[in-house]
């Protein structure tokens, strides 16, 4: 019997030494979804430019912003050459991507700037499309042109929404003073 | 008491233990590979959660960045934080700061979830930084990343998505519930393997059990099965071997006493025709010894004397033998026990020398032969040892099952040590009187007798002093009183 004893631990030694194991793997394992500390995630997120952004219209009809980080905002202080660069359409793997831009060829824009405010002469015709096709284009001058104004301001102070761009098309239709968030809801 | 112990062995006993054992450690077996898996499958679930939600909050931040300019004012905060929370399904919410301006894409929703700690981690290091907390019992993940120009360097807006866990938190606690619904049945079986095995190891014990019993109730010959190669084997092994030297050292000391027996039951068969002749010739001499000179005759009595004690001796011996032999067989016939006991002392001339108490009319089977050599025996020590006066009471119990015959005196009584041998072979309470009259076998055929019929003698001291003999006899009726 005490041989036998020894080889088959009394129950309740047993016990405890089960109970103290389950504890420790209960405690090991803990129950549920514990909360943590702060714990690092890897890189930051960025995508924040302050170069040059030009928009152009997607397949789906949207106002997307490409940027232009190369061409220094400083430069394109006028509005005329960034009306130009939207002539000239988007790049080619933009274009891959269904970019296009509403803006015909011919080159008789025209554009005054006073203050934060800017004045755009749209050519006859421009705006013949559909309503939603003349916005996306009212849309590429508001916000490439509010855009470039706000990043030429050295301060760092002028936000996009600040630069007022009135539309004027030539003819009878009437004149539109827009800010750039008014399309990009 | 001895049923309530073993009932008491039985329930703190291997079995008990073993079942106990193996549900235990089924128990520990089963809850340590849960905690393990469950903790492996926790980690795995909780990791592919966070990191999908970090891609997927690091491409939506990153694709409304493009649309995003610093210096930021609400509306447009609010426009990038909506944005980056359109992507990351129904529950996320997300906030976004820009320097003293925070919104959130849920107005409603509650930011304490993104901890101070978090915060400070987003805006000191240009890294994304992530913290699982729980609010009103319910686990949340909230990420949080500066976003940063193109160059990497820091702009000052900040962007927190906070996802539940509940769906992960639920996936995990199944883990757990299908463990609960499983530990049952491993534990019933787990029970059922104990009874088995503890079957295996119980049945040899208890054949060993059983066998020692037998032993312990005198069955030498019983041995246990031997079976398998194991620890028990070895044990039932042992045992046999044991019980084996037992039985033939038993079966030795037998055969010696057996030897011993017959050598004596010979030795007296032999002595008695030399005794016969010897005691044929010492009584002629003493018969003449008034006629022979007076050492002759002084020489003829003492040989007369001593082969008669001689030849008492020798009876004694050869009745021993008959006892131990088994050869000694009751001749019952209905006696009188009044007339038997009166007809015993008026025989040896001690009528007057002891006082009776004889009921008239105890009728009853016995070898009269014994019983007067009993009550022959009983008295004569009485006469011998004790001192007067002798009483003799026969006396039945009132259940009427027993006959007792009491012969008691008012001498000094025996010494306690005497007691226990007073009806030990040659056993003298005196030893310098070795040379009693009796043989030394008087009280050993006494006993013999009393046991032959079924009865006892029992030696005590009575409670006024001297000893009392009490010769207990069963009381068997003659068949004519039971018709």
């Amino acid at each position: 019997m005490k041989s036998l004893s020894l080889s088959l631990p009394e129950p309740g030694r047993a016990a405890r030494g089960v109970v103290l194991t389950t504890l420790a793997a209960l405690l090991l394992a803990g129950c549920g979804v514990r909360p943590t500390g702060v714990l690092d995630g890897g890189e930051a997120a960025g995508g924040l430019t302050k170069g040059l952004r030009l928009y152009f219209v997607s397949q789906a009809g949207r106002l997307e912003g490409v940027s232009r980080p190369s061409i220094p905002a400083t430069r394109f202080t006028d509005p005329k050459s960034v009306i130009k660069l939207l002539l000239n359409g988007p790049a080619k793997p933009e274009l891959a991507n269904g970019l296009t831009t509403l803006l015909g060829s011919d080159g008789s824009y025209d554009a005054t700037v006073a203050g934060g405010r800017v004045t755009v002469h749209v050519p006859q015709g421009e705006l013949s499309g559909t309503p939603v096709e003349n916005r996306n284009l009212i849309g590429q001058l508001v916000c490439s042109i509010a855009r470039a104004r706000a990043m030429a301001d050295t301060n760092g102070t002028t936000r996009t929404d600040d630069i007022r761009v009135t539309i004027r098309p030539r003819g009878d239709a009437r004149p539109g003073t827009y800010v750039c968030s008014d399309f990009l809801k | 008491m001895r049923v309530a112990r073993r009932a008491l062995r039985r329930l703190v006993g291997l079995r008990t233990r073993l079942v106990v054992a193996f549900v235990l450690i089924a128990l520990a077996s089963a809850v340590t590979a849960t905690a393990l898996a469950y903790r492996e499958s926790r980690t795995a679930v909780l990791e592919r959660k966070q990191d999908a939600v970090r891609t997927a909050f690091k491409n939506r931040v990153e694709q409304a960045a493009a649309d995003f300019d610093v210096p930021a004012d609400e509306v447009s905060l609010t426009r990038f934080a909506t944005g980056v929370a359109d992507g990351l399904g129904d529950d996320a919410v997300v906030v976004a700061r820009y320097r003293s301006l925070t919104v959130s894409s849920d107005a409603s929703a509650d930011r304490s979830r993104i901890t101070p700690a978090l915060r400070e981690a987003v805006r000191d290091h240009n890294r994304m930084s992530f913290q699982r907390v729980e609010r009103d019992g319910r686990p949340y993940l909230v990420v949080g990343t500066p976003v940063t120009f193109d160059g990497a360097s820091p702009s000052g807006l900040d962007a927190f998505a906070v996802t539940s866990l509940r769906a992960e938190s639920e996936a995990t606690a199944g883990v757990l519930e299908a463990v609960r619904d499983g530990i049952v049945p491993v534990v019933l079986l787990a029970a059922v393997l104990a009874l088995l095995s503890a079957g295996t190891v119980l049945r040899p014990v208890r054949e060993l059990g059983r066998a020692t019993r037998r032993h312990a109730a005198g069955d030498l010959s019983s041995r246990v099965r031997v079976r398998g190669r194991d620890e028990l084997a070895d044990l039932a092994r042992d045992f046999n071997e044991t019980a084996d030297a037992l039985e033939a050292s038993v079966a030795e000391l037998r055969e010696q006493d057996a030897r011993a027996k017959r050598f004596v039951a010979d030795v007296s068969h032999e002595l008695r025709t030399p005794l016969a002749a010897m005691t044929m010739v010492a009584t002629v001499l003493d018969e003449d010894a008034d006629a022979l000179p007076p050492d002759t005759a002084q020489a003829a009595r003492t040989v007369s004397e001593e082969t008669a004690r001689l030849s008492r001796l020798v009876d004694d011996l050869m009745e021993m033998s008959r006892f131990d032999s088994g050869a000694a067989h009751l001749n019952l016939t209905p006696t009188d026990l009044a007339e038997a006991v009166s007809a015993t002392l008026s025989l040896r001339g001690w009528t007057d020398r002891v006082r009776t108490e004889l009921p008239h009319g105890v009728r009853a089977l016995v070898d009269r032969r014994r019983v007067d050599v009993i009550v022959a025996n009983l008295v004569g020590n009485a006469l011998r040892h004790g001192a007067p006066p002798v009483t003799l009471t026969l006396a039945t119990d009132p259940a009427g099952d027993w006959l007792t015959v009491e012969v008691a005196d008012r001498g000094p009584g025996l010494p306690p040590e005497t007691l226990a041998h007073v009806f030990d072979r040659f056993y003298k309470a005196d030893s310098a009187r070795t040379r009693s009259e009796g043989s030394g076998l008087g009280t050993a055929i006494a006993l013999e007798n009393a046991r032959l019929h079924g009865g006892t003698i029992e030696a005590a001291n009575g409670p006024e002093g001297g000893a009392v003999f009490t010769l207990r006899l069963p009381w068997r009726r003659p068949r004519e009183e039971h018709a």
